[in-house]
């Protein structure tokens, strides 16, 4: 399984833990600030990530990088993926 | 290293205080949700810096700045917080974040038992919050807002005594950016 559908599976779910409702399709220019996840629900996201990957990203994140897109949340997984 | 700095409301942070403040996702939030002119904000910070029991925060996160956070009725036994994310990044877990850092410095900085706060009925985020965190409303109370709409407030009430269970708990179920988030903050002083 991709990063990519790992992350959409995990997405649907942190949506349902937190009683979330996805605004819009989940595609690539989906504006995460639209997508009815809000903080606490990328929270848990962030955290099944860690428990399925092994490894937070955000760990040493810069602000400037901070996601805004779906794809960019995605790509951000893909980059720092460890080898 | 910490991560999370407090930086008092000043003239210096005021333009980017303000773009936020009234930013609709803001308001929209607020009790009062009129839009805040330069000068009304100004007359706001020249009241704030003559009372010791208020204090509004520009929070910066490895230094930007992402958020507001406010305290009123600070040297009382119940302090009052309220917070805002400023910018449009998504930045997982500092919602959380700012609760770990208002119910520390509350309890901790100024020994209050109780830490309040009130969210409009329709913002599901902090609810959301709350009930992840086991903190339930104690109660609604209706208000009229600035544009003349009335608006419905859920009340929360944190006690001093709960929070390291609660605490506890949470950080048990965070990732590690958010576990070294909230380790540690550290509160500028007005002239920083």
């Amino acid at each position: 399984m991709s990063n990519r559908d790992r992350i959409v599976a995990l997405f649907h779910e942190a949506l349902s833990s937190t009683d979330s409702v996805l605004r819009a399709p989940l595609t690539d220019e989906l504006v995460l600030l639209d997508s009815g996840l809000d903080s606490l629900g990328f929270a848990v996201l962030v955290a099944r990530l860690e428990e399925e990957l092994g490894f937070d990203p955000f760990v040493e994140m810069d602000h400037a990088a901070y996601p805004r897109t779906f794809a960019e949340f995605v790509a951000i997984y893909d980059r720092h993926r460890p080898k | 290293m910490t991560l999370i700095t407090l930086e008092p409301f000043s003239s210096r942070n005021a333009a980017l205080v303000l773009q936020w403040r009234n930013q609709d996702k803001v308001r929209r939030n607020s009790i009062d949700d009129e839009v805040i002119s330069e000068d009304k904000h100004r007359q706001f910070l020249e009241k704030l810096a003559r009372d010791p029991t208020r204090r509004y925060f520009v929070v910066r996160l490895r230094d930007e700045p992402v958020g507001v956070i406010t305290f009123v009725d600070l040297g009382s036994e119940a302090v009052t917080w309220g917070c805002y994310i400023g910018g449009d990044a998504v930045i997982p877990g500092l919602f959380i974040g700012m609760a770990f850092v208002a119910a520390d410095y509350a309890f901790e900085r100024h020994n209050a038992a109780r830490l309040l706060s009130e969210v409009a009925e329709h913002n599901n985020g902090p609810q959301q919050l709350n009930r992840f965190l086991g903190i339930e409303s104690t109660g609604t109370r209706t208000c009229r807002r600035a544009s003349g709409a009335s608006l419905v407030l859920l009340q929360y009430d944190l006690k001093r005594l709960d929070w390291p269970r609660i605490k506890a708990r949470a950080l048990s179920r965070l990732p590690q950016s958010i576990r070294a988030m909230v380790q540690d903050y550290r509160v500028l002083d007005d002239h920083e």
